[in-house]
């Protein structure tokens, strides 16, 4: 496998995947209404219709009428707009934000959209008054109680305003079937169902069969533009329209048609939801009886292999999900989660790394743009010549691979009741979320509990110290706790009110997806759904499972600690004093320096701190295990926030650890809070593998920054080879790396014009540092960088 | 046993081969004029004013019972000549930036501390540095503490300038598995000059450790216009032929960093103007040293 690795390594990009990649960089972004306007004239026509119906009728129009085009010099086509990197108005969903803010979409500080007049008009004078109260949105809004959303500030809802997404699709036999073999299974089904389950073959029938006809769009589409093309273009589109067409009317056959087959189901998936994090998942296993066969009959070169993959890693760069101005904000750079996981084991726990995994590392050395994200699974066994290859990879300081431990994950999966063989199948959705191909909606981002936040109500009677509200129980304040375990009993309490109140509005929101956002294409790919003639969203999956993040373990270690050792036990400050600094947010920066620097922190090997951490992820567990979801599957914890720190941190007040009111909280999920890991890289992967992350099967999150130094020498690969082994023994679930020099992030602040390709990696995704808020741009700068001068 | 250290560095990635840790130990009897490390210098105790970290809060110069602090032109200044180390204003600063660099560690805590690194140290054929100051400066501590890692199966290298009888390097070289030493200057004069001390014990003892046929690594460190000349770094080579011409000299660029640790101490660095070699200055003087 060495001498294949160098061989891979020394295949250049070729000038077709440099032309497509300019183009898709400089690619300006325009809002689209066109998909809406069909949805609507979809719900228009079928009025009388149930809301599944509706939904298939909707999606059917657009896969017949959206408009389409195939580029200049694409080998892989398809798109869900005409035009790439267009902020898709989805009505279903919600619409309501942008009633608000559509004027700002050309000027809001991140993620910017054009937005044509005529648009503009339609939107107002026909989407707004036809929609409301219809979409998923206001339903919600109209669903959940008061004392509910006024609670958001600790257990916040997701999801309550767009489809799920989050979801790692049945992609092998999506290929290994083609639309029209699963629309024949469909059919089948339809005649022998009964009267509860029709509709719902109906609906399939009606999906796939315009699935069917959208890739058949591209064939015809392909033959007409050949008949203009000159000659040197013309072989492009004769095999355009060949693949095809096949694949519209059959499974794919070769390597090319399966990875096209691939890109069709991410694209039709997003026609249906306009979600994030459809994952394609374990692509390089999928793919490779494909890839094999044509190698090894001669109808492929490792070259063309090769250029195919770059050529669809470029396509996950044009499809982008618009958020609203707050959104894109903290989620700015369009992190759309297209997931895909190489190497790993497989069933039989053999290394599963192939020839396949190599060139998809290869296409991220090639691309380097912020999709797909490439994710490596590693195991003990891990051949090095994969670890070496990542870790190229990895220096190249596009923050990708990220890493998933096998010796982690699969426990933990197992643990949140999955099969031992599918735990080993573990593929990864969207940033970090844990899943399993195929078989399983894991609702990975239903909502997220901050513990931050519950702490500051608890050491103040259960009132906000922002706003003055009563909005956890009336236990005592700080000064009141005699001892700290009175303390940690209260926040227990605390802990559990606000958790009992969160996952009622968990119930309320899974309901209403079942209701409004039924998904005939999605359920078609997911296992168990067409047996049993039952909808994704109403729980059709084999496994059904929803994510809850609970957020900050660093945060509330590093605080309590310092309550423990400097209140309680060296009364070093009084509970009355911190208690007048918290509220105040620090007005004596002594008292704040104290508990900053007085009491050690997490992620610096300090057991009793760590634990404390580790402690309160078991009590939060212990309370969610005993809630089943409302597809009568179990909840899972999660242990990151993807970049929501930052504004998770806006409403906290000051806290005991001496961070001041409204600043981030840590980044990442397992993360020591920026620049306190002060011991080294080895000491904060001990620190974090005391959080056991066999308790979050949703997937954790760990954020390091190396400095390019690091990775000059043959030397420093090796060593970094061995960090990662280090990891890998302390089964840690996941770590992602930024390699950037700090003054290149500085220098990017000041003339952001000279970087604007600069990749970093924020929190589970990567995006461009200059499109980022200032506040998350001067996080990253403060992380702590190991490996730079000695 | 105990002896007295300054720091300890996990994730050495500079200091031998793999993933090590790295120990310094406290004192030398070397006055390099350009020394990186200038609180390894000498032996005992040392208070340490991080100034950046100062809030100019006051609590240390109201805390001194010996008046030693006061605030001078804004900062934070120390009479050194007053001060007893009583610690108080170490403890009582806010935000640490008083401190006590100097600190007693004992043979087995260092132990215990290396154990839990051997998880990446042993993958990658790491293990402990120890450095200084100068390790053979503390020969009883030293010999105790190479014994206890060699026990816990943890690879041992030491860093140093090997100014010392030749029995203390007798004693311990059975516990060492690997040499990095430091040969700075070759003319006995120009060594005196700028060290402190003639090298005539260092050149002795580098013939006796090459004859033992362990790891051995000769490093310069490149102090522009003092180790850093073609005369000097030629000269060094042809010594470490006449020797061994098989073994390896490493160059170690000038690290301009050391000046912020010396205002810590109060104390004035030789030099603030001197900046590490450009790439293509560094590797004609690489050149020098190369094995034929």
């Amino acid at each position: 496998m060495k001498k294949f690795v160098e061989q891979v390594r020394q295949i250049p990009m070729t000038e077709r995947i440099r032309k497509l990649r300019e183009e898709t960089l400089d690619e300006p972004r325009y809002l689209s209404v066109e998909q809406a306007k069909l949805i609507t004239r979809a719900y228009r026509e079928h009025s009388g219709e149930s809301v599944a119906m509706k939904r298939a009728w909707a999606l059917r129009e657009a896969m017949e009428k959206i408009g389409i085009c195939i580029r200049d010099g694409e080998i892989i086509v398809g798109n869900r707009t005409r035009e790439s990197c267009a902020g898709v108005v989805f009505p279903e969903g919600g619409i309501k934000w942008l009633e608000k803010e559509i004027d700002e979409l050309e000027t809001r500080p991140q993620d910017q959209f054009h937005v044509r007049p005529e648009d503009r008009e339609y939107f107002f004078q026909e989407l707004v008054p036809f929609w409301e109260g219809m979409t998923l949105e206001d339903n919600v809004s109209a669903a959940l109680p008061s004392d509910i959303k006024e609670r958001e500030v600790v257990g916040k809802l997701n999801q309550k305003d767009h489809a799920q997404g989050h979801i790692c699709p049945n992609v092998k036999e999506w290929i290994a079937e083609g639309p029209a073999g699963l629309l024949a299974k469909a059919q089948e089904k339809l005649e022998a169902a009964d009267e509860e389950h029709k509709e719902f073959y109906r609906t399939e029938c009606i999906v796939l069969e315009g699935a069917c006809h959208f890739i058949r769009r591209y064939a015809d589409l392909a033959e007409e533009l050949l008949k203009d093309a000159p000659e040197e273009k013309k072989e492009d589109y004769r095999n355009i329209a060949s693949v095809c067409r096949n694949l519209s009317e059959k499974p794919a056959e070769s390597f090319r048609e399966a990875v096209q087959s691939m890109w069709f189901l991410i694209v039709l998936l997003q026609l249906e939801s306009n979600a994030s994090s459809f994952s394609p998942g374990r692509a390089d296993q999928y793919l490779y009886p494909y890839y094999r066969k044509d190698i090894d009959e001669g109808r492929l070169t490792l070259q063309e292999a090769q250029e195919i993959l770059d050529a669809v890693f470029i396509k996950f760069n044009q499809i982008v999900y618009m958020r609203n101005t707050d959104g894109a904000a903290f989620f700015a750079g369009f992190p759309i989660g297209f997931n895909i996981a190489v190497g790993g084991r497989k069933a039989d726990g053999s290394d599963a790394v192939n020839e396949l995994s190599h060139l998809f590392l290869h296409a991220q050395e090639h691309v380097r743009m912020r999709q797909p994200n490439l994710s490596a699974r590693v195991h003990k066994n891990s051949p090095d010549t994969f670890l070496r290859h990542v870790t190229q990879v990895i220096s190249l300081g596009t923050g990708m691979p990220q890493l998933f431990n096998d010796e982690a994950v699969t426990p933990a999966l197992e643990n949140a009741g999955y099969s031992h063989e599918d735990a080993m199948n573990y593929a990864v959705v969207g940033c970090v979320e844990l899943s399993v191909p195929g078989n399983a909606l894991g609702f990975s981002d239903a909502g997220m509990f901050n513990m931050v936040k519950c702490l500051e109500l608890t050491l103040n009677d259960g009132v906000c110290m922002e706003t003055g509200k009563q909005l956890g129980l009336k236990l005592g304040t700080l000064e009141d706790f005699k001892t700290f375990e009175e303390l940690e009993e209260a926040y227990k309490k605390q802990m559990y009110y606000f958790l009992e109140k969160m996952e009622t509005g968990l119930q309320i929101i899974e309901e209403m997806h079942k209701k409004y956002m039924v998904s005939p294409m999605l359920s078609s790919v997911i296992d168990n759904c067409m047996e049993r003639g039952v909808d994704v969203t109403a729980g059709g999956a084999v496994y059904n499972k929803s994510g809850v993040q609970l957020i900050q373990v660093a945060n509330v270690a590093d605080s309590m600690a310092a309550l423990k050792e400097l209140v309680y036990e060296k009364k070093e400050v009084s509970a009355k004093e911190l208690l007048e600094q918290l509220r105040q947010n620090y007005p004596d920066e002594r008292i704040r320096q104290i508990m900053l620097t007085h009491a050690p922190k997490y992620g610096n090997d300090v057991e009793w701190v760590d634990e404390l951490g580790e402690k309160w992820v078991e009590c939060f567990k212990e309370k969610l295990d005993t809630y089943t979801n409302y597809r009568g599957g179990n909840y899972t914890i999660g242990l990151y926030t993807v970049s929501a720190h930052v504004p998770m941190g806006l409403h906290v007040s000051a806290t005991p650890d001496g961070r001041r009111a409204g600043e981030p909280l840590a980044d990442g999920g397992l993360s020591a809070v920026y620049g306190r890991d002060q011991k080294g890289p080895t000491a904060l992967l001990r620190s974090v593998s005391r959080i056991r992350s066999c308790n979050a099967a949703n997937g954790t999150l760990l954020n390091m920054k190396f400095s390019p130094k690091m990775f000059e020498d043959e030397n420093g690969i090796e060593k970094f080879c061995g960090l990662i082994r280090g990891f890998v023994a302390l089964k840690i679930s996941h770590v992602q790396f930024n390699v950037v020099n700090k003054q290149d992030l500085i220098q990017a602040k000041e003339t952001p014009e000279n970087y604007r390709h600069l990749l970093v990696r924020v929190a589970g995704y990567t995006a461009n540092y200059v499109d980022l808020a200032e506040k998350l741009q001067d996080e990253i700068i403060a992380r702590t960088e190991y490996g730079g001068n000695a | 046993m105990k002896g007295e250290i300054f720091d300890i560095k996990h994730f050495a990635v500079h200091d031998g081969p793999g993933i090590r840790t790295t120990i310094f130990l406290k004192g030398c009897p070397l006055h390099c004029v350009w020394c990186h490390n200038p609180e390894g210098m000498k032996r005992g105790r040392d208070l340490w004013v991080k100034r950046e970290a100062c809030i100019h809060c006051g609590t240390c110069v109201h805390t001194c019972p010996k008046q030693a602090l006061s605030f001078r032109d804004g900062e934070v200044s120390v009479d050194r000549s007053l001060c007893d180390f009583c610690n108080l204003c170490v403890e009582k600063c806010p935000s640490r930036a008083m401190r006590r660099i100097d600190r007693m560690a004992d043979t087995k805590e260092l132990t215990e501390l290396l154990k839990r690194e051997q998880l990446f140290s042993d993958v990658t054929g790491g293990g402990v540095t120890i450095s200084g100051g100068e390790p053979l400066y503390q020969p009883e501590f030293l010999l105790e503490l190479l014994k206890s890692m060699k026990e816990a199966g943890i690879d041992t290298c030491i860093e140093t300038s090997m100014f010392a009888p030749q029995r203390v390097l007798e004693e311990i070289a059975p516990y060492l598995d690997r040499f990095l030493v430091d040969i700075k200057i070759l003319d006995e004069e120009t060594h005196k000059k700028y060290t402190g001390v003639s090298n005539r014990q260092i050149l002795s003892n580098f013939r006796y450790l090459a004859g033992l046929g362990k790891p051995i690594l000769v490093r310069v460190p490149l102090i522009p216009g003092i180790t850093a000349t073609e005369e000097n770094l030629r000269g060094i080579r042809s010594f470490v032929d006449s020797v061994d011409p098989k073994l390896q000299i490493e160059l170690l660029n000038f690290n301009s960093f050391a000046g912020t640790k010396y205002r810590f101490l109060d104390k004035t660095y030789f030099d603030e103007e001197l900046r590490a070699f450009p790439k293509e200055e560094f590797e004609r003087l690489c050149s020098y040293v190369e094995v034929r």
